[in-house]
């Protein structure tokens, strides 16, 4: 065989290998890495989110100990608003006029995280790419790529700790590589540096009140089919969870969870007696979409962190299921 | 950053900063700090724009050296210069509009079911955003979307592993709740059925 054709084909291998290998390096290692940081180290520090023309400061305490896993993210800017997360589920605490919010455990353990699936398997749907970082917050980074191949799903830029891989810097990419959001940290503390302190709540009792959540408490649904579902998904979807009240839910309510492996989709199926004139449409909060469709007796509800195109397709394909 | 130095104390800045890339690493660590606590609307300045900057005054053709003082002048002005062109266009840089555009795509209704799902075509016409008023009724639906926000990303735990960053748009202040487009109402299962 002529050397050219033998350089050609070696080449071509390793063409095709350096997306697997990434010179010893993987994206999903780096996702699990960052997965594993972010779910079961302690940390604390300052972010700022910017979101167009909207720049706002928060501060994060993550504690992971003999005790459990806490967390309490508040901004730090504007009105006060907290997320607190614990062994008693989410709580939401606002001083504006959305008020505060409680949603109860529903995970054992408290911090469930979907697996996220290897880059090959999500590979499909988005091209991973490892680069050099840059400091961040007086920590050397490593920057991971992953770009949507079509219009369903976003991008993500993320910036990892080479010691850690938490999470130092993100930015979510639209389709079309669009900035849509960014978060850095300014400061960053890890391990015995972390103030456990700052998990006390502060601000007046008006900020600290909130509302448990009108959604029932669920469960897996476990080999029970759901009765409603979306006829198609968009490319690389696929149901991840499907939750339900269980037999102590006098309503109907299912929540369906599709996941690319990188994104999220939640779908709530549920009653449309108690609020019959709830308002249908396409609505967007922050960097999330939410679809919500008047079904027969069912009402419809899409949320999750992608377009409003991925939201209003799947929420426009529910139909029963047949059996 | 606040305009509390002095005249000498700024000439002798300026000059410092032209010459020591970490001084400019410490003013651009400062600005971020003061937008944080400010909460300055509009982008950072960026440090490669900096650095872009920087370089492209640096590769420019520079006269024949004329006296000493002429140098300081043009390297200040230079600096002044740099200053200037990147707070334009951290000045200039307006609104992320970019979530307002979506893709027109094909309704997955108008499919048949039994097919498999082909991506429509989704580089259409643009479709404008609709503000809707947040008081009443709409500061409601914040609350109910927050409802829904939260039980998917505890269910979910922020897909993708990025934890706590999946609740920050519940966190995020500005009720930026939209209307799009109103969805269909009512019965559409007689409707779907005709369309298989």
């Amino acid at each position: 065989m002529r050397p050219l054709a033998l350089a050609g084909i070696a080449g071509l291998l390793m063409t095709l290998a350096i997306p697997a290998a990434l010179a010893g390096e993987t994206a999903s290692e780096w996702l699990e890495r960052m997965s594993a940081a972010m779910g079961q180290m302690t940390y604390q520090g300052t972010f700022v989110y910017i979101q167009g023309d909207d720049v706002q400061t928060m501060h994060i305490t993550h504690l992971a100990d003999e005790n459990g896993t806490r967390e309490r993210l508040v901004s730090v800017s504007g009105p006060h608003r907290e997320v607190v997360r614990d062994a008693k589920g989410v709580r939401l605490f606002s001083g504006d006029k959305r008020g505060g919010l409680a949603d109860p455990a529903i995970n054992r353990p408290i911090f469930f995280e979907l697996p996220i699936s290897d880059a090959a398997s999500a590979s499909d749907s988005y091209e991973f790419r490892l680069l050099g970082g840059q400091r961040i917050a007086g920590h050397s980074s490593r920057r991971l790529d992953i770009s949507p191949r079509d219009g369903y799903r976003y991008g993500h830029s993320l910036w990892l700790d080479q010691q850690s891989g938490l999470l130092l810097q993100w930015k979510l990419l639209g389709p079309g590589g669009e900035d849509l959001a960014r978060l850095m940290f300014t400061e960053l503390k890890i391990g015995s540096e972390v103030d456990p302190e700052a998990l006390r709540g502060s601000g007046d009792s008006a900020d600290r009140r909130s509302r448990p959540s009108a959604l029932p408490a669920e469960g897996l649904a476990g080999s029970r089919q759901p009765e409603w579902a979306p006829a198609s998904l968009p490319p690389g979807f696929h149901l991840a969870s499907h939750r339900s009240p269980g037999d102590t839910g006098s309503d109907r309510f299912e929540h369906l969870v599709y996941s690319d492996g990188i994104a999220a989709v939640s779908v709530y199926i549920e009653e449309r007696s108690h609020n019959p004139d709830r308002p249908a449409g396409l609505k967007r909060m922050g960097t999330a979409h939410a679809y919500f469709r008047a079904l027969d007796d069912l009402f419809v509800t899409v949320v999750g962190d992608v377009p409003e195109a991925t939201v209003k397709l799947i929420g426009e394909a529910v139909r029963p299921v047949q059996p | 950053m606040d305009g509390e130095i002095g005249h000498d104390s700024a000439r002798f800045l300026v000059r410092r900063l032209s010459a020591d890339g970490n001084l400019r690493d410490t003013w651009s660590r400062y600005h971020v700090i003061r937008d944080c606590l400010r909460q300055q609307d509009g982008e950072f300045v960026s440090q490669d724009l900096r650095e872009r900057v920087h370089g492209a005054l640096a590769d420019e053709p520079v006269p024949a050296p004329a006296s000493r003082r002429s140098r300081w002048v043009r390297s200040a002005v230079g600096t002044a210069i740099a200053a200037s062109v990147a707070l334009a266009a951290v000045l200039v840089v307006g609104p992320d509009r970019s979530l307002e555009p979506q893709p027109t795509m094909e309704s997955a209704s108008q499919q048949p079911a039994a097919e498999p799902f082909v991506s429509p075509n989704i580089g259409g016409p643009m479709r404008s955003t609709q503000p809707v008023n947040l008081s009443g009724t709409e500061s409601q639906s914040d609350g109910e979307i927050d409802a829904y926000l939260l039980r998917h990303y505890q269910v979910t735990g922020g897909a993708g592993g990025r934890g706590f960053v999946s609740f920050v748009p519940v966190v995020v202040t500005r009720g930026a709740v939209e209307q799009t487009e109103p969805a269909k109402t009512g019965d559409n299962r007689e409707a779907d059925a005709v369309r298989q």
